[in-house]
C-alpha cells in the first residue's frame, strides 16, 4: 500500500472511531460491576436484571413502541397515497401543498413542536398519547412522501400501461404492479418514520402530557438527574436490536437480488 | 379516460391536502398570529396587535444568545464538513461493495437513540471520564481537562449527532464525480489541494450545501444537547424558545423567535435551490 | 389481405394546442405486417397508442374487428402492445409475466397453462420460465414481451419501436424472427419505427408519417421506387433531391435541368412545364471512365469504399450529386467521371406540395 492509500484508510478508521466510541463505551459499561462508569471492576448481568424491574423505563418504552408503531403505519399509508396523488394528479393548490410538505423536513424541529403544541391548545386537545401520535404522524409523512416519490420518479410509466393493456382493472394495476414496484421506497420511508419516531426528543418534549412519557423523554430526565447503569443495559439491547434488524434486512435484500437479479 | 379517474383522484389527493393544511399550514399561521399578541404576566395572551415581540429580539441579551447559537451552529457545520469531505474522498478509494457496507455502518449509530449516544459522550468527556483518565494516567497531562459543561462539549455533541446528515449528501455528491476528471486533474499537474478546490468542491457544492443545511438548522434548535453537555449553563435559540413556551410562558415572544427561525430557514433553502439543489434530496437517507 | 381488422377514421390528436395527428384515415388488414415509419415526433407512436387505447383521440373513431372501440379502455380492446422498453414486470418470473394478462382476464388455469407453453415454445424460451426479467438478455426480454402479447390470442399485436434498444447484430436477427413469427401466427403486426431498414425488410406495407400526416402508404418496393414526395424519397434510402424545372416537353420526352448547362431527357409521364423536384437514387447514376451515350461529365470530390459498393460524390456544375458505383474501376479524387442515368427510374414530383 502506498502512502496516499494509508492516509485514506486511516481517515476512514478515525471517523469510525469517532462514530462508535460513545456506543462501545456504553456497551462495555453495561456489564461493569461498578456503578461508576470509570474503572471496569468485573463482569455482571445485574444491570439487565435491574432494567427489567425499572417500571418507569419499561412503561416509557412501551409508550414509545405504541407511538412509533401507530405513527409509522399511519404515516406510511398516508405518505404513500400522497406521493402517488402528488405524482399523478393535478389539483388546485398543488403547488402550495408541494411546498408545505417540505416544511417539516427543513424547519428546526422545535418550531414544529411549539406550533403543534399551540394548535392542540386552541383545539382543546388534552396532551397525552393522542397528541404525541398525531405529532409523530405529522413530522413523518413528508419523509415517507419524499422517499416514495424518489422511487416513483425512476419508475417507467409503461409498467402500468402494460398492465392496463393486458386487461388489469385499476385495482389490480395498483395492487399487483404499482405497489410491488414502489415497495422499496415505501419500506425505506417506513424505516425512516420508525427511526425518527423512536428517537424523537424535541417534538415529543412539547406535545407529551403528564403520564405519557416516551423512552427518549424518560432517558432525558434520567440523564439530567444522574445516570444509572441500567440505561447502559437498555442502550446495549437497543443497539443489538438495531444490528439484528439491519443485518436481516440486508441479508433479505441480497437474497432477493440474487434471486431476481435486481 | 379522464372521467373514470375521479374517485381515485380524490382518494389519493384529499389526505395530503387535509394533512398539509391542518398539520403544517394552520399551526404555522397560528404561531405567526400569536407572535403579534401581547403576553400578560400570568402566562396568558392579550389579543391586541403589537410588534414588541419582534423588537424584543434586538435586546442585547437575546442578540448575545442568537450570536452564540449561530456561532455554535456554524462551527458545528464547519467541523462536519471537515470530517465528511476527507471521509467521502477516502471512501472512494475502496471497492464499491466495501463502500456500500461502510456507508451503512455510518448509519448504524444514527439509528440508536440520540440521547443515549449523547450520554455516551458524558462517560467519555467528564472530569473522571475515560479520555481524562487515560490522558492523566499516561502522564500526558497533569490535571484533567474541562471537556464538557462548556462550548467544547456542546460542539462535540452537536457534531456527533448531526454528522450523518453531512456525510450522506457529501458522499453521494462525491461518488457522482467522474473519477476520470480526478485523474485528468492529476495528469495535468494539479496538486491534491488544487484538485480538491477546483474539481471536487465545485462539482459537489450542492451536496455540501444540502449537508450544511441539514446540520446548521437543527444545531440552532437542539436544546437537549446544550442541556446535557453544556450543563444547562449555555443557552442557544432552542433553549430560549423552549423556555418561553414552557417556563417563562411568554408564548408571543417564543412565537416571534420561531418566526425568525422560519425566515432564516427559508432564506437558506432558497440559496440551496439557487445552487441547483433538489428539495427531494433534503433529509433523505 | 381482404378483411379490415383495424380502421382509423379521421383521427386527430391534440396535446394542448399542438396538433400531433392531423385527420388520419387508415385501414389495416388481417394478417399483414404494417409499419408506421417516420422521424421522432412525427406522431407514429401516438397513433399506435390511440389504437391500443392508451391515448384518446381528440377527434375521429377507432374500429377493431369491426367494432367501434373509440371510447373503450385498453383492457377491453382486442389488441396488445409490446412496449419499447418491453415493460416486463421486474418482480414477476417469465411465466408470471406471460400469465398476467390471462389471469386478469380470468382464463381457466389449465387453458392458460396450455397457451403459455405454446407461446414459450413459439418464442423459443423453453427452460426460462422461472427466471426474472433482470436475469435475461435484451433479446430474451424481447421474446418474453412478445409471448406476453401473443398469449392473449388477439388478432392484432402492436409493437412500439420494439427492436431499437437491441444492438445491431441482434436487431438483424430479431427482424427475421419477428417476420417469421408473424407469418406463423397469421395475425396482424402493427410496427412503429424510425429505422427505414427495419421497415423495408419486415413490412408488407409501410405508412410513412410526417408531422402528423400520412406521407405515403404502399409496399416497400413501391415506396422505394416511386416515392410520392421528396420527404418519402429522402426518408427511405439515399436520394439526390434536386429542386429544378422542366424547361420544355417534346412529344414523349421531358427535358429537366440538372445544372445551367446540363439537361436530362426523361420519358414524359404527363409532366407539365415549370418548377419540379427531381429525385434520383444514387444507384441510378452510372459512373464511367470514358464518355458514353447521353453522359455528362463531373469531377470526383469524394471516394468512399463501402464493401460491396463505392460511394462517390461528384461535382457537376454548381451541384454535388451522390453516385453509387458497382464495378471495380477506380476513380481518383479530382479525376473526371462521365455519368449516365437510368431514365426510367427517375422520379419527378410536381411543385404543388413544396
Amino acid at each position: 500500500m502506498n502512502k496516499g492509500k494509508w492516509i485514506k484508510t486511516l481517515t476512514i478508521i478515525l471517523t469510525f472511531i469517532f462514530l462508535y466510541a460513545p456506543i462501545i463505551v456504553l456497551v462495555i459499561y453495561s456489564f461493569n460491576k461498578s456503578k461508576m462508569n470509570v474503572i471496569f471492576t468485573g463482569f455482571t448481568f445485574d444491570w439487565y436484571k435491574t432494567l427489567f424491574h425499572n417500571t418507569d423505563l419499561l412503561e416509557a418504552f412501551g409508550n414509545t413502541l405504541i407511538i412509533a408503531g401507530v405513527s409509522t403505519v399511519v404515516s406510511t399509508v398516508i405518505g404513500t397515497i400522497s406521493a402517488l396523488g402528488l405524482y399523478k394528479y393535478n389539483f388546485p393548490m398543488k403547488k402550495l401543498i408541494n411546498g408545505l410538505i417540505y416544511i417539516p423536513i427543513v424547519i428546526p424541529e422545535i418550531v414544529l413542536g411549539i406550533s403543534l403544541l399551540s394548535v392542540y391548545t386552541i383545539a382543546n386537545l388534552k396532551l397525552g398519547m393522542p397528541s404525541l401520535i398525531i405529532s409523530h404522524i405529522a413530522f413523518s409523512i413528508p419523509f415517507v412522501i419524499t422517499s416514495v416519490r424518489s422511487t416513483l420518479n425512476l419508475l417507467p410509466k409503461e409498467y402500468e400501461e402494460a398492465a392496463y393493456d393486458l386487461g388489469a382493472s385499476r385495482f389490480d394495476v395498483f395492487t399487483k404492479v404499482t405497489l410491488p414496484l414502489i415497495m422499496p421506497g415505501v419500506i425505506s420511508g417506513a424505516t425512516l418514520a420508525l427511526t425518527l419516531s423512536m428517537d424523537d426528543v424535541v417534538i415529543s418534549y412539547f406535545t407529551a402530557g403528564p403520564g405519557s412519557n416516551t423512552l427518549p423523554l424518560q432517558i432525558y430526565s434520567i440523564i439530567k438527574t444522574g445516570i444509572t447503569p441500567d440505561v447502559n443495559a437498555l442502550s446495549t439491547l437497543m443497539l443489538l436490536a438495531t444490528v439484528i434488524i439491519l443485518t436481516t434486512s440486508a441479508l433479505y435484500q441480497s437474497r432477493k437480488i440474487a434471486r431476481r437479479g435486481y | 379516460m379522464n372521467k373514470r379517474f375521479n374517485i381515485e383522484k380524490y382518494l389519493f389527493t384529499v389526505p395530503v391536502v387535509i394533512y398539509s393544511l391542518l398539520l403544517i399550514l394552520l399551526p404555522l399561521l397560528y404561531v405567526l398570529l400569536i407572535s403579534f399578541f401581547k403576553s400578560d404576566s400570568y402566562g396568558g395572551m392579550i389579543y391586541t396587535f403589537t410588534l414588541s415581540n419582534y423588537m424584543e429580539i434586538f435586546n442585547i441579551t437575546y442578540i448575545r444568545i442568537f450570536l452564540k447559537s449561530i456561532g455554535i451552529a456554524l462551527i458545528t457545520t464547519a467541523i462536519c464538513l471537515c470530517i465528511a469531505y476527507p471521509f467521502a474522498i477516502s471512501l472512494m478509494s475502496k471497492k464499491e461493495t466495501t463502500r456500500n457496507l461502510l456507508i451503512k455502518l455510518v448509519m448504524v449509530p444514527f439509528l440508536m437513540n440520540s440521547l443515549i449516544r449523547t450520554y455516551g459522550w458524558i462517560v467519555l468527556l467528564r472530569k473522571n471520564g475515560i479520555i481524562n483518565s487515560a490522558l492523566v494516567g499516561t502522564g500526558i497531562i497533569s490535571s484533567p481537562l474541562s471537556l464538557m459543561y462548556n462550548n467544547i462539549g456542546i460542539i462535540i455533541g452537536m457534531v456527533y449527532t448531526l454528522l450523518p446528515f453531512m456525510i450522506l449528501p457529501v458522499y453521494s455528491a462525491v461518488s457522482k464525480v467522474d473519477p476520470n476528471l480526478i485523474e485528468a486533474s492529476y495528469d495535468l499537474g494539479a496538486s491534491k489541494t488544487k484538485t480538491f478546490t477546483k474539481i471536487y468542491l465545485p462539482l459537489t457544492i450542492s451536496g455540501a450545501f444540502n449537508g450544511s443545511l441539514m446540520v446548521f438548522i437543527p444545531a440552532i434548535g437542539y436544546f437537549f444537547i446544550t442541556d446535557i453537555l453544556g450543563g444547562g449553563k449555555i443557552m442557544i435559540i432552542g433553549n430560549l424558545i423552549k423556555n418561553q413556551f414552557l417556563t417563562a410562558r411568554n408564548w408571543p415572544f417564543g412565537a416571534a423567535i420561531s418566526i425568525f427561525l422560519i425566515l432564516m430557514t427559508l432564506i437558506l433553502v432558497s440559496i440551496y435551490k439557487k445552487l441547483g439543489g433538489k428539495m427531494d434530496d433534503l433529509g433523505g437517507m | 389481405m381482404d378483411n379490415v381488422i383495424v380502421r382509423l377514421e379521421n383521427i386527430t390528436k391534440k396535446f394542448d394546442d399542438k396538433t400531433i395527428i392531423k385527420n388520419i384515415t387508415l385501414d389495416i388488414y388481417e394478417g399483414e405486417f404494417i409499419t408506421f415509419l417516420g422521424p421522432s415526433g412525427c406522431g407514429k407512436t401516438t397513433l399506435l397508442r390511440i389504437i391500443s387505447g392508451l391515448e384518446e383521440a381528440t377527434e375521429g373513431k377507432v374500429f377493431i374487428e369491426g367494432e367501434d372501440v373509440t371510447n373503450e379502455i385498453p383492457a377491453k380492446r382486442k389488441v396488445n402492445t409490446i412496449f419499447q422498453n418491453f415493460a416486463l414486470f421486474p418482480h414477476m418470473t417469465v411465466w408470471d409475466n406471460i400469465n398476467f394478462g390471462l389471469k386478469m382476464n380470468k382464463v381457466p388455469e389449465d387453458e392458460a397453462e396450455k397457451r403459455i407453453k405454446r407461446a414459450i415454445k413459439l418464442v423459443q424460451l423453453d427452460g426460462f420460465e422461472n427466471r426474472y426479467p433482470a436475469q435475461l438478455s435484451g433479446g430474451q426480454q424481447q421474446r418474453v414481451a412478445i409471448a406476453r402479447g401473443i398469449v392473449m390470442n388477439h388478432k392484432v399485436l402492436l409493437l412500439d419501436e420494439s427492436l431499437c434498444s437491441l444492438d445491431l447484430k441482434l436487431k438483424r436477427e430479431m427482424q427475421g424472427e419477428l417476420k417469421k413469427l408473424q407469418k406463423k401466427l397469421g395475425i396482424t403486426f402493427i410496427y412503429v419505427t424510425h429505422d427505414q431498414d427495419e421497415a423495408l425488410t419486415m413490412s408488407d406495407r409501410i405508412v410513412i408519417i410526417n408531422k402528423g400526416n400520412i406521407e405515403q402508404l404502399d409496399t416497400p418496393k413501391e415506396i422505394y421506387s416511386k416515392p410520392n414526395t421528396a420527404f418519402a424519397a429522402d426518408f427511405i434510402g439515399e436520394s439526390n433531391i434536386i429542386k429544378t424545372e422542366i424547361t420544355h416537353i417534346k412529344d414523349d420526352v421531358a427535358y429537366v435541368k440538372l445544372t445551367d448547362d446540363i439537361e436530362l431527357a426523361v420519358p414524359n409521364n404527363d409532366y407539365k412545364k415549370g418548377k419540379v423536384t427531381l429525385i434520383v437514387r444514387p444507384e441510378n447514376f452510372n459512373p464511367h471512365k470514358n464518355p458514353v451515350q447521353e453522359s455528362f461529365a463531373g469531377v470526383v470530390k469524394n471516394y468512399m469504399y463501402d464493401g460491396a459498393i463505392v460511394k462517390l460524390e461528384v461535382e457537376v456544375g454548381d451541384r454535388i450529386i451522390k453516385v453509387h458505383q458497382y464495378d471495380s474501376d477506380i476513380f481518383e479524387e479530382g479525376s473526371t467521371v462521365y455519368i449516365d442515368i437510368d431514365k426510367n427510374k427517375v422520379i419527378i414530383i410536381g411543385d404543388k406540395n413544396e
